[in-house]
């Protein structure tokens, strides 16, 4: 027992090797930054460090089981109550995420701002990437909200270090500021669970929540339910400010207009992955704790967060003529599609092991999003390169005839965020919204009390789903506005030539990662579906806890 | 009433007044100082429950250090010799219907709830430095073990195992960024005044 | 872990002295001392100099960032205060298992505090200037 322990206490020094490589890289390029000044040197050596952290990734993967595929279930126990971080498949799929985001914003990142900041500004890269790896592999609330800043500090610093125009300090100050106060109700949330659970590991606190029959709902103490639900929203509401969910949204319009392309293309992606990670961890969803415990508590909050997300998100975007404004509505509106998963996820336990359920379609959807937003930023970069920096609908007319190849990339990636077969886009909504519409055929065998009220929550997600298509179809609108300025129109004053640079090796790489996930999404879909679904093992524990659908 | 409670009390008292001060008042000098009072009076509460480390940092991160920095804000941002934040009747309504919205939400949650058991015999008896040092790095033999929630089928979990290590270094990282963000802040203000 | 009052009694007692003394003083000052109003005496009281200016002048930036950089290390030490105070205790604090590993780990946490201050240093965060 001892000696379990003393491996689950000590056991993450091997299994964080990446995340060691990143740190100790971003040390060493804070430290060569005073000595030598050159974008070339240290780009390299960032990217040198990210390939180092993936062979790591690699060695460890084969020297280390995960916690699921582990055969001893007593030692299992022991090592999720106890360890500060798990290496689970999760955990791989987001370390993964994390360095191939890496290498894309260091490419991206390249030529940004002044020279004499190169080195910082990959080092602050480096840090973020590996944040991102550490949020998947958390399993403590304290790991989790450190793992948190470890990617909201150094972005301080990447949105602050470029240049250092009015609009960008403003940027800068507003999302330090709004961050902040985000991070402060996410410990609020936090403290909550430890007062109510006495435990900070995340297993544990699931654990102690959905200790007995249907999660808390029905728990010997039913007057700890009101402090959860507190907490829960509290957390929902920090971590909402990342995903960028109305009404915590405000603040990404103005930030992404008033900062660099590059930085633009960060902030809609990074924290929006690691917000839903936690959220996916906290309310339960990944492996075998089943959303039970806090997943199940508030469905409501999420539909109507999901509705009026997209909705708004959507709407709003029709107005904007600034592509940076416009790409931050439509980050925002896709945080609700992706919050449609989450709303549904709690309906989908127990349904037939074919069907994706809501989980999976939210973190497809996080891929997706990834590649075709962080593209559609990365063409706006490229183009803005030699000297006029793209920002209006305007700048982008007649590019079809100027830059051919960069315009059918960029129609590429607004297809995807529309949501058209064979693109990355199409198959995360397809999942999404096929999810929603599943739920009303999943109605169980039962009492009739049961029957009817699992019928009327599928209309109401059935509801929500005709939401979201009619949400796609108004996000059609003002992406092939954009789409028939590049074709139908004629330059007034054509951009110059397109210099060949690494953002230009990123923005490729983001379009093959868009076709490649739109044409064959099982190559993404089966990884996700081993990390999401609870074991065998896990499986019969949820079924002896109790009912399938969870009491409002 | 035993002395402990009237502590509480006090300091209570203490914190919740000067928290409202902060609010109110429009001068930004007193807001700092009603502030100092409301961290000063929280680091008392936090001796009174027996967490004398939490309590000193809080009197030495917060008291000494934040609290210079917002007076030294105050100071080199100040155009006039007295700074007024002047606040609209609409944001009072507002900020204090949301305040009071927030304060009730909470105040029923926490009424709810039963109060804990005090059959929970301290089985320790360190000091809580030493303590948090030992669970800071990696022994967790002295963690607290509150069992407030029951337990799967009587199955015993060691549910407060937890080991700080592993936050302990990445908190090393945050300082080693937030220090490089100084500094470079430092040197754009240089650079600006050397424009100037 | 409770509350143990006796420890804080003379925290009390110098509590209660200070408090008192800072009313007793100028109470005092106020009840018997005599009054004699004269133009200097009215001055604001500068080491003995003559007052220059406005007391609320703007201060310069410099002091902000020796504030800030005070504020992280002193947060560095905060860090390294409940290790100093375990490590040299007797007994099984730190199981011996751990021992090895805790002392690399402070190395750790030292060194990137040393390459914070490397590089505060490199960049000129220290000179006053």
């Amino acid at each position: 027992m001892q000696d379990n322990l003393a491996i689950a206490l000590m056991g993450f020094p091997s299994q964080l090797l990446p995340e060691i490589i990143l740190g100790l890289a971003a040390c060493v390029l804070f430290l060569g930054a005073t000595w030598k000044v050159s974008r070339h040197v240290w780009g390299t050596v960032a990217l040198a460090a990210l390939v180092l952290a993936g062979l790591a990734m690699w060695s460890v993967h084969h020297s280390h089981t995960p916690i699921e595929n582990e055969p001893k279930a007593e030692f299992a126990d022991t090592i999720r109550f106890s360890a500060p971080v798990l290496y689970t498949k999760f955990g791989v799929l987001f370390k993964l995420i994390g360095l191939i985001t890496g290498v894309l914003l260091v490419l991206l990142g390249w030529d940004e701002g002044g020279e004499e900041h190169a080195g910082e500004y990959h080092a602050c890269l480096l840090l973020i990437a590996a944040g991102i790896g550490l949020t998947g592999a958390a399993n403590d609330l304290i790991t989790l909200f450190l793992a948190l800043e470890l990617i909201s500090i150094p972005t301080y610093i990447v949105l602050y270090l470029p240049r250092i125009t009015a609009p960008a300090q403003e940027a800068a100050m507003k999302y330090f500021l709004l961050s902040v106060f985000s991070s402060g109700l996410l410990l609020f949330g936090f403290s909550y669970l430890y007062g109510v659970t006495g435990t900070t590991n995340i297993s544990g606190i699931l654990d102690s929540l959905g200790a007995s029959q249907g999660g808390i709902a029905t728990r010997a103490v039913p007057t700890w339910r009101g402090l959860v639900l507190v907490s829960l929203v509290m957390i929902v509401a920090g971590l909402g400010f990342r995903i960028t969910a109305v009404p915590f949204h405000f603040y990404a319009p103005d930030v992404y207009q008033g900062t660099t392309t590059v930085s633009a293309g960060m902030l809609a992606f990074v924290p929006k992955i690691v917000g839903f990670a936690a959220l996916l961890k906290l309310l339960g969803f990944v492996g075998d704790s089943n959303g039970q415990a806090m997943g199940s508590q508030a469905p409501i909050l999420f539909w109507i967060m999901a509705a009026v997300t997209m909705t708004l998100g959507n709407i709003l975007a029709l107005w904007q003529t600034n592509i940076k404004r416009l790409l931050a509505y439509s980050s925002i509106a896709h945080a609700g599609y992706m919050l449609i998963g989450l709303a549904v996820a709690p309906r989908m336990t127990g349904t037939s092991a074919d069907a994706v359920n809501g989980v999976e379609a939210v973190v497809f959807y996080l891929a997706a999003y990834g590649a075709m937003t962080l593209g559609s930023f990365a063409v706006l970069h490229v183009l803005s390169q030699s000297g006029k920096t793209v920002e209006n609908e305007d700048d982008l007319v007649g590019l079809g005839k100027t830059h051919p190849v960069m315009a059918l990339v960029m129609v590429l990636f607004l297809f995807s965020l529309i949501g058209m077969p064979l693109t990355a886009g199409f198959v995360g909504k397809f999942l999404l919204f096929f999810d929603a519409m599943s739920v009303f055929s999943s109605i169980p065998e039962g009492n009739a009390e049961a029957v009817r009220q699992a019928t009327e929550q599928g209309r109401l997600y059935g509801l929500l789903a005709l939401i979201g298509a009619v949400n796609a179809a108004i996000g059609a609108w003002y992406y092939l506005r954009l789409a028939s300025a590049m074709y139908l129109r004629e330059a007034i004053m054509p951009l110059p030539a397109v210099k060949t640079t690494p953002a230009v090796f990123a923005m490729v790489v983001c379009a093959v990662l868009t076709l490649v996930l739109g044409m064959f999404p099982s190559t993404l879909l089966s990884p996700i579906r081993e990390a999401i679904r609870p074991t065998i093992a896990g499986q019969a524990k949820i079924a002896a806890d109790g009912p399938k659908v969870a009491q409002r | 009433m035993t002395l402990h409670a009237a502590l509480f009390y006090i300091l209570a008292t203490v914190t919740a007044i000067s928290a409202i001060g902060v609010a109110v008042t429009s001068n930004i000098v007193r807001a700092a100082t009603w502030l100092l009072f409301a961290l000063a009076s929280t680091a008392g509460i936090y001796f009174l429950l027996g967490a004398d480390f939490l309590g000193a940092t809080q009197l030495i991160v917060y008291v000494g250090g934040t609290m210079i920095l917002v007076v030294f804000g105050v100071m080199l941002t100040a155009s006039g010799p007295f700074v007024n934040m002047k606040v609209g009747a609409a944001e009072w309504a507002i900020s204090l219907a949301v305040g009071l919205l927030l304060y009730s939400v909470l105040a029923i949650v926490l009424l709810q709830i039963e109060p804990p058991s005090r059959n929970i015999p301290p089985n320790h008896t360190l000091l809580p430095s030493k303590h948090i040092g030992a669970a800071l790095l990696g022994s967790s033999s002295s963690t607290p073990e509150a069992k407030v929630t029951g337990l799967r089928g009587g199955q015993f979990i060691p549910r407060t195992r937890v080991s700080y290590l592993l936050p302990f270094e990445i908190i090393s990282v945050h300082l080693l960024v937030v220090l490089i963000g100084a500094a470079y802040l430092a040197r754009a203000k240089r650079r600006r005044e050397d424009v100037a | 872990m409770d509350f143990f009052l006796g420890t804080y009694y003379p925290v009390f007692m110098y509590l209660v002295v200070v408090i008192g003394f800072a009313i007793a003083a100028p109470l005092t000052a106020h009840l018997i001392a005599p009054r004699k109003v004269t133009p200097v005496k009215q001055m604001p009281y500068e080491s003995g100099m003559d007052p220059i200016g406005d007391a609320r002048m703007k201060f310069d930036v410099k002091f902000y960032l020796i504030a800030i950089l005070f504020l992280v290390f002193d947060v560095e030490l905060l860090f390294l205060y409940p290790w100093a105070a375990t490590n040299q205790t007797t007994g099984s604090l730190i199981p011996s298992a751990f021992k090895d590993v805790v002392f690399w780990e402070i190395q750790a946490f030292l060194l990137t505090v040393v390459v914070a201050y490397i590089y505060a240093w490199r960049k000129g965060v220290f000179k006053w200037r």
